[in-house]
């Protein structure tokens, strides 16, 4: 029995550290700088991070399910667009637009899906010719110049507080955060995503079907930008071309500063949120310092290569 | 030991050699010698010892006792690059040549001839390549790539590989197990070089005839010792194998059953696919014990993979209880009540680095997430169920399945199909690299199955269950059947015999 | 079937044979291009793809892949743009030492941290291409007309940037000999068995992860003495076009398989089909559907070649 709470103990530890390293950023952050530290602060941080952390669940999947998307940022983008755009010329009603922003971005999820299922290009190349397609189609779509969106009712749910005085960003972010989790946990697809990243080989001998699975799980992904794209038009009012762009790379230092593997078949979405706080807490105080776009970038970049170091060495060292 | 015997000095000897994993003893006191001039074969079942003493004298693994003695200087052999640099070059089952790369690359691979620049001298590879295959009495073209090669010629292109560096004495680890009989003239050859030259040579093999034909000295191991040594022209074949097996462990086995007649419950009829297999026909009845035999890689796996449809069929046709069946995919087999529990456990049979509750209701959602929701109280249940009725030794179900010993895994990898209610169980070798006790366990548990009414194929290398638990059995030889084995007529020498082709319904032939 | 591999030391002059077809085509919609002047700016042109293109190859010959060619060739046209004026000639020798001390330790995580050189370098060309952004984040910076003029220049009618191309082609004849040359080759076919048989594994992929760097940089050289300037941008592209241009020139992802001959007339086919496309009148709203459907289709032949190959 003992045994078992230690071991039980020695997985959670993994995805418990972030937590505790936001928490230790934010009193660091608290006590030095004048302004920050209060709930009004961690609100503005929450919300940012929300955007980001809701893009990394669909991540976050992707890569316990042994893949990787690099397409998440121009999906985000092409959902966004696609809605505007239909809203604008074709006179699609909001919701009927933001179907069609969806839609969009689950057609290219299906498309990564196949290449990497049943066609098996590596997913890292896969996501990054859907990546470069759903750039094009953005394009094409809006003919470069996309639009601004009136939909007040929409804007003014997404910004102001609402219920529980939260709003429609945290709102959306809490039932995906839940539904994520519960499906890792608790259902046999999260299960077998789990299976598929950590032994591909004995998913047939157990009777599933990798093919399907690896399609469903980019099409989620895929799904979750298109929902993220739909928010940021909310939030800002706007789309533009390459607003998702930003979100690409740091979807993978959420998901990897919240502990899951990059190698797959274990990770949970609750590290990834304290991921997505850690990060969206440690760019704003950089661009607080006015440190510039380019050294954000390298500093994330230094910080998932150190962590993938770091978890390596310590797989390694346990076993 | 026959040592006085020796007319030359030995080359390499070991004196007492031990290995021991933990709490598993895989050999001790064995003491071995490699003259000059001779072949010496070393023979044994799966188990018995022989590659960990090949291991530790080729320097991939260190002993845990004894001396070995090179020349008659005491060495320590800690790596395969110490025990060359003496003369001992090992050609193991284990493949080492990369398809991508030519005959003669593979065979020069890390010693090739420079020029004076510092590259690779092409010509002078080319004609050593030449020489050296000439002189085996192949006519293999170096420039081919190995990727095309038959695994006949691989395996002889290995052992160009190891000849290529000048061994002293070299080691043949099952390095012949698919050479056809031009092929073991040609080595035959090299094994009268050697003895003309006053080299050495160690040979492992389950090949009988190889044996005889060209060693001098035949030493015999069994559960981690030698038993038995002399020289071949003091033996046959019968004799070595009687060494090789004779064992009291029938009586472990539990009873057989008759299997009352009835209507087939598998019935394979002209079976051939694309992996090679040629017009398989067979049945198999509920509450039958099948067992598939016959030397490694003749068949048998790609049998159960068509069977659980991993590798459809080309010809023929598949029948369980009465209806056709054709699987393209393993849910079809699974839907039809064909389980498999494969080969490799840690990266075909379980999901190795997750946890063992994981692992046991991996093949079960339909019945404890009907919903997609996975319910905890369903799961527990049939969790404990598993592991009650396979008596899995597990201290804590959320811990990675790897951390479980061996016998508890290959248990797990079974159990979880339990309560599918599967109808017709396919295994491949199920007790490989587990401890006797738990062996015996799992015989028990097929036993019962059987008598549920469950038909089970076996598939496995160890004649020792074939013979204890098979009702029936199955010899295959070149992916077709060699032999079909009824009750009464099986038996270790039957099922040996039938693995290199030979019928003994007519006097020995050894 | 069995002589698939072998094949594929056919398929490179076998993938001579588009590249002569897209130019054909080019020459058609183009005619100009016939002139020296038209062939030596294609020529110009190709070889930056082309020594990029090599250097994905190198990679992935030892079965890996390297996301940070791009940004290597940015972080060169910045370092060699924002120090050649304090620095004059020395600048190049820097860019290229930095370039092969980031080649080095990608390559060392890889081979010792064993993590898998995609996300290495994902995360390295953030780092990368990030320092470039820092050191220069405005386009610009000065760069002596020796470079350009060394790049442009024509001395045998070629520019010399394309007698560049064949140098590096000739001291990888010399390489690809050596056992440090079998070594990668044997790597990228069977690490195990490169192991086994005694080759130093982590070498052959340090190795190749810094030769990798190395030709990038020498790309990056190419670009700046082209454009002039230095620009911590200018590198997007090329790392996605590096792999449609290694699977075009025949190497495959299993590793073990490719020819820098091949990468040159893959990053010839791209190059050409981009001028296909700009002469075709496709407007520049095509350019990423282009760009994607090009490299779907290469990647996708390469896998389906290689499974219809290993059956």
């Amino acid at each position: 029995m003992k045994a078992g709470r230690l071991s039980l103990q020695a997985e959670s530890l993994r995805y418990l550290v972030p937590y505790l390293l936001f928490g230790i950023c934010w009193l660091v952050v608290a006590t030095a700088v004048r302004g920050y530290g209060t709930l009004d602060h961690f609100l503005y941080i929450v919300q940012f991070a929300g955007i980001l952390g809701l893009v990394s669940a669909g991540q976050t999947l992707v890569i316990v399910a042994g893949g990787i998307d690099l397409s998440v940022g121009s999906l985000i983008t092409l959902s966004a667009v696609v809605t505007t755009q239909t809203m604008y010329a074709n006179h699609l009603a909001f919701p009927a637009a933001v179907l069609c922003g969806l839609l969009a971005s689950l057609a290219f999820g299906v498309l990564s899906g196949v290449g990497v299922g049943y066609i098996k290009i590596p997913p890292l190349i896969m996501s990054l010719v859907s990546m470069t397609l759903a750039k094009g189609a953005a394009l094409l779509v809006t003919n470069g110049s996309p639009h601004e969106i009136r939909a007040q009712g929409f804007q003014d749910w997404v910004v102001k507080p609402g219920a529980l005085g939260i709003n429609g960003i945290l709102q959306t972010w809490i039932v995906v955060s839940v539904l994520v989790i519960l499906l890792m946990r608790s259902t046999r697809f999260g299960k077998k995503l789990q299976f598929l990243g950590s032994s591909p080989k004995a998913t047939i001998y157990a009777g599933y079907n990798p093919k399907t699975l690896t399609v469903a799980v980019f099409a989620l992904s895929a799904l979750l930008s298109g929902v993220t794209g739909t928010l940021l038009i909310g939030f800002t009012g706007n789309s533009y071309l390459g607003m998702g762009d930003a979100y690409q790379l740091s979807t993978i230092a959420a998901v990897v500063m919240g502990g899951t593997s990059i190698l797959g078949g274990s990770g949970s979405y609750a590290g990834t949120i304290a991921g997505a706080l850690l990060l969206t807490l440690i760019t704003s105080v950089l661009t607080l310092f006015s440190v510039s776009g380019g050294a954000q970038v390298a500093i994330e970049g230094t910080i998932i290569l150190l962590l993938m170091i770091a978890y390596s060495t310590a797989t390694r060292v346990r076993d | 030991m026959g040592k006085e015997e020796t007319v030359s000095p030995a080359l390499l000897e070991t004196l007492g050699l031990e290995k021991s994993y933990g709490a598993t003893r895989a050999a001790q006191d064995v003491s071995l010698a490699f003259e000059a001039g001779r072949a010496h074969a070393l023979v044994g079942e799966n188990g018995a010892g022989k590659s960990t003493v090949i291991k530790m004298i080729t320097g991939l693994v260190r002993p845990s006792g004894g001396r070995i003695l090179w020349r008659g200087e005491p060495v320590h052999l800690h790596s395969p690059r110490a025990a060359r640099s003496l003369g001992i070059v090992g050609v193991h089952q284990e493949m080492t040549l990369v398809d991508t790369l030519s005959v003669g690359r593979n065979i020069w691979l890390g010693h090739e001839p420079l020029t004076a620049v510092g590259t690779i001298d092409r010509r002078r590879l080319a004609l050593d390549s030449e020489r050296l295959i000439a002189s085996m009495g192949l006519s293999l073209d170096p420039a081919r790539l190995v990727e095309g090669l038959s695994i006949a010629e691989k395996q002889m292109v290995e052992i160009l590989k190891a000849l290529s560096l000048q061994p002293s004495l070299l080691v043949l680890d099952e390095a012949t197990s698919a050479l056809g009989d031009r092929e073991v003239e040609l080595l035959h050859g090299i094994v009268r070089k050697f003895q003309a030259e006053g080299r050495a040579i160690a040979f492992v093999s389950h090949r009988m005839k190889e044996i005889f034909q060209f060693c001098d000295f035949c030493s015999v191991m069994k559960d981690g010792r030698v038993v038995f040594q002399d020289q071949t022209s003091e033996l046959d074949e019968r004799r070595v194998i009687e060494k090789m097996i004779g064992r009291d462990m029938s009586q472990g086995f539990p009873a057989k059953q008759p299997v009352p007649p009835g209507q087939d419950l598998l019935r394979v009829t002209g079976l051939s696919t694309s992996s090679g297999l040629h017009d398989i026909s067979f049945s198999l009845r509920p509450g039958e014990i099948l067992g598939i035999g016959g030397l490694q890689g003749h068949g048998q796996v790609e049998l159960l993979e068509c069977l659980f449809g991993l590798a459809p069929a080309t010809r023929g046709t598949i029948e369980i209880e009465g209806r056709r069946l054709s699987p393209r995919r393993s849910a079809d087999a699974l839907r039809a009540g064909i389980v498999l529990v494969p080969e490799d456990r840690k990266t075909q049979g379980l999901f190795i680095d997750r946890s063992v509750e994981e692992n046991l209701v991996a093949c079960s959602f339909d019945d404890c997430a009907p919903f997609g929701f996975i319910s905890r109280r369903k799961a527990g249940a049939l969790v404990a169920g598993i592991v009650a009725r396979m008596k899995i030794k597990a201290p804590d179900i959320k811990e990675p399945i790897r951390r479980l010993s061996g016998g508890n895994q290959q248990k797990a990898a079974l159990g979880r199909w339990l309560p599918s209610g599967f109808k017709v169980l396919l295994l491949r070798e199920p007790t490989r690299g587990i401890d006797v006790g738990t062996k015996f366990e799992i015989y028990g548990l097929l036993r019962e199955l059987a008598d549920t009414g469950v038909g089970i194929i076996l598939s496995t290398s160890e004649i020792i269950e074939l013979v204890g638990l098979s009702d029936r059995v199955l010899v295959m030889l070149e992916k077709g059947i060699s032999a079909e084995l009824a009750p009464g007529g099986i038996s270790e020498r039957t099922i040996v015999a039938a693995s290199f082709g030979h019928s003994l319904g007519e006097s020995h032939e050894s | 079937m069995k002589a698939s591999r072998a094949r594929i030391t056919s398929r490179i002059p076998v993938v001579f044979l588009p590249a002569a077809i897209f130019l054909a085509i080019n020459i058609a919609l183009n005619p100009r291009i016939l002139t020296l002047r038209g062939l030596n700016n294609l020529a110009l042109q190709t070889v930056s793809l082309g020594l990029v293109v090599m250097a994905q190859t190198l990679v992935v010959i030892v079965r890996e892949l390297d996301m940070s060619v791009g940004a290597v060739v940015s972080m060169t046209t910045v370092l060699v743009a924002s120090t050649m004026s304090s620095l004059h000639v020395l600048s190049i020798p820097l860019a290229l030492l930095v370039a092969a001390l980031f080649g080095a330790l990608s390559g060392a995580i890889v081979a010792y941290a064993r993590i898998p050189g995609i996300v290495v370098t994902l995360a390295s060309s953030m780092i990368i291409g990030g320092l470039a952004l820092v050191i220069m984040p405005q386009a610009g910076g000065t760069v002596d007309d020796s470079l350009s003029d060394f790049v442009n220049g024509q001395p045998f009618l070629v520019p010399d940037s394309f007698l560049l191309l064949l140098g590096v082609l000739l001291v990888w004849q010399y390489v690809k000999n050596t056992r440090l040359g079998t070594a990668i080759y044997a790597t990228g076919g069977n690490a195990f068995s490169a192991y086994a048989s005694g080759l130093s594994v982590a070498g052959a992929k340090i190795a190749a992860y810094t030769g990798s760097a190395l030709l990038a940089a020498i790309a990056g050289l190419v670009v700046c003495g082209k454009t002039m300037t230095g620009d911590a941008t200018v590198g997007d592209t090329y790392t996605l076009s590096s792999i449609a241009g290694t699977v075009l020139g025949g190497a495959s992802f299993m590793g073990g398989v490719g020819t820098m001959a091949g990468a040159v007339a893959g990053a010839l086919i791209i190059g050409i089909l981009v001028h296909i496309l700009f002469f075709l009148g496709l407007s520049s709203h095509y350019q990423y559907i282009a760009e994607g459907l090009i490299l779907l289709a290469a990647v996708s032949i390469g896998v389906l070649a290689e499974r219809r190959g290993k059956k």
